[in-house]
């Protein structure tokens, strides 16, 4: 490999840790907010994110990224008669999102659902409201047990954000694949397969590190 | 943990951020008069589509195609941005307005023309055979009969061959990719390609002990520009582009260096229905 394709490689490396970093954040946030909607008693909310859920886990993330990055300049060509680029980027951050975000739901749902229904009657025996005793009892005593999934759909992301190759965004596998077809060489496959088994790698290492950081507290 | 792990998300959405603004720059009038709001001419191109556009070893984009586009842009006295885009969805992104024209080895066929309108073809093109070296059995479409036919998934190639099917049997395997085609050809998972000719010329002169060319041409679809349906300003602007570059022999200078003779003369205009 030379400079050059070395260079392309680190750019596609650092695009791939992008997409899945602002996926991650993002979606976290969103699976929270979607988790608290399905374990509340408001029945309409409960539809809202059983639909939600429903879609993103029911159709295929490659099909999801080309509805995003096609759909929405479409929809607004349509509403406001002006061309709207949706930078690719953008467009691939907002499929993993969302799709992160229905995954992520249903494990945030099944960690609060785990922690035993006494923890939340000895919280409201105190006096705290449901809120406080969401946040200062109940989210907390659930870290532990999240870690193993959030670390198992971080690394399925890492993965997936390959599939965003397929709106032309050259993340780490088009660069490697747009790399091979320049002269037919099929090496530079195996290269990004490296990467990609250094980054699951590291990422695996740092959950189980913070895995053991909060088994001490309990 | 968590302050790093938070620095690299916010540093990564400050780079993303930043790198969606493009710096503020004078439009030219030329650009304007063509309805380039932004004063670029935003080609698209999938870059991995050897000879016509593909990343050389030093991660350029080159090609028959690239060289061709720039010449286009000198001679608009427009400038010109390349945008690297998938195959799968290069079409519909030119419906979505995500970019002006593309300039990827387009073939004008009737499908295409109700959603975009296209240039006068630059490039003469069709769709032709490649099989193994040695392989005699193929001499013309009847002996397509019970073969193996890979093909670029998407590609004309791909149309013209699944209209093939409509009269004589044969099976037909997609690739999302033309290397894969030819990977395909050479493990012996496939008896024969259907391929652009600029591209069978490709492959063919490359490693001529592992394929070769028929010359049994399925369709004739010649290369163009494709442009989004009624800029007709800019089409026409291109045209004249065309023709200049065709008589002034850029075109041929082209061609030459990237095809190894010329193919932008005398085009076939006559479609394939």
């Amino acid at each position: 490999m030379n400079t050059s394709q070395i260079m392309s490689f680190a750019e596609g490396t650092l695009i791939t840790l992008e997409l899945t970093l602002v996926s991650m954040f993002f979606g976290t946030l969103l699976g929270l907010i979607l988790a608290l909607g399905k374990i509340s008693k408001n029945k309409v909310l409960n539809k809202i994110v059983w639909i939600y859920v429903w879609f993103f886990r029911g159709t295929p993330l490659l099909l999801q990224i080309m509805m995003v990055y096609f759909s929405i300049p479409l929809i607004a060509l349509e509403l406001t008669d002006k061309p709207f680029v949706l930078p690719m980027f953008v467009a691939g951050c907002l499929a993993l999102t969302l799709n992160t975000g229905a995954y992520l739901a249903e494990i945030f749902r099944a960690g609060i659902e785990s922690i035993d229904k006494g923890q939340m009657e000895a919280a409201k025996a105190l006096g705290m409201n449901y809120r406080q005793a969401m946040y200062k009892v109940i989210i907390p005593q659930t870290i532990k047990r999240l870690i193993p999934p959030y670390s198992n759909e971080f690394t399925m992301i890492l993965k997936d954000s390959s599939l965003v190759s397929v709106i032309g965004l050259a993340e780490l596998y088009r660069k490697a694949t747009i790399l091979s077809f320049g002269n037919g060489d099929w090496k530079f496959l195996f290269y990004a397969a490296g990467v990609y088994l250094f980054l699951t790698t590291i990422s695996t290492f740092i959950f189980s590190k913070l895995e053991k950081k909060y088994s001490v507290y309990l | 943990m968590k302050k790093i792990f938070l620095f690299v998300v916010v540093i990564s959405l400050v780079l993303s951020l930043l790198a969606g603004c493009a710096t503020e720059t004078e439009v030219s009038e030329a650009a304007l008069a063509l309805g380039l709001d932004d004063g670029v001419l935003n080609i698209a191109v999938d870059d991995t589509y050897p000879p016509m556009e593909y990343r050389n070893e030093n991660d350029e984009l080159v090609g028959f195609d690239v060289d061709l586009a720039k010449a286009l842009g000198e001679e608009l006295g427009v400038e010109v941005k390349f945008m690297s885009s998938s195959w799968e969805g290069i079409f519909t992104g030119l419906t979505a307005k995500q970019y002006d024209v593309i300039i990827s080895s387009v073939s004008m066929t009737k499908d295409r023309m109700p959603t975009m309108d296209f240039s006068n073809p630059y490039l003469a093109n069709g769709q032709v055979i490649v099989v193994k070296t040695g392989d005699t059995s193929i001499s013309s479409k009847e002996d397509l009969v019970n073969k193996k036919v890979g093909v670029q998934l998407g590609t004309t190639s791909d149309t013209a061959s699944t209209k093939q099917l409509e009269v004589m049997e044969f099976e037909l395997v997609q690739y999302p990719d033309i290397i894969a085609c030819f990977t395909a050809l050479k493990i012996g998972a496939i008896d024969c390609i259907v391929v652009d000719m600029p591209v069978a010329i490709e492959y063919c002169s490359a490693s001529p002990e592992d394929y070769t060319t028929t010359t049994t041409q399925l369709t004739n679809e010649p290369i163009a520009v494709a442009l989004q349906k009624g800029s007709s300003a800019l089409q026409t602007a291109i045209n004249e582009a065309l023709s200049t570059l065709s008589e002034n022999g850029t075109l041929t200078t082209i061609s030459n260096e990237h095809l190894g003779a010329d193919y932008t003369q005398d085009i076939d205009t006559k479609l394939t229905k």
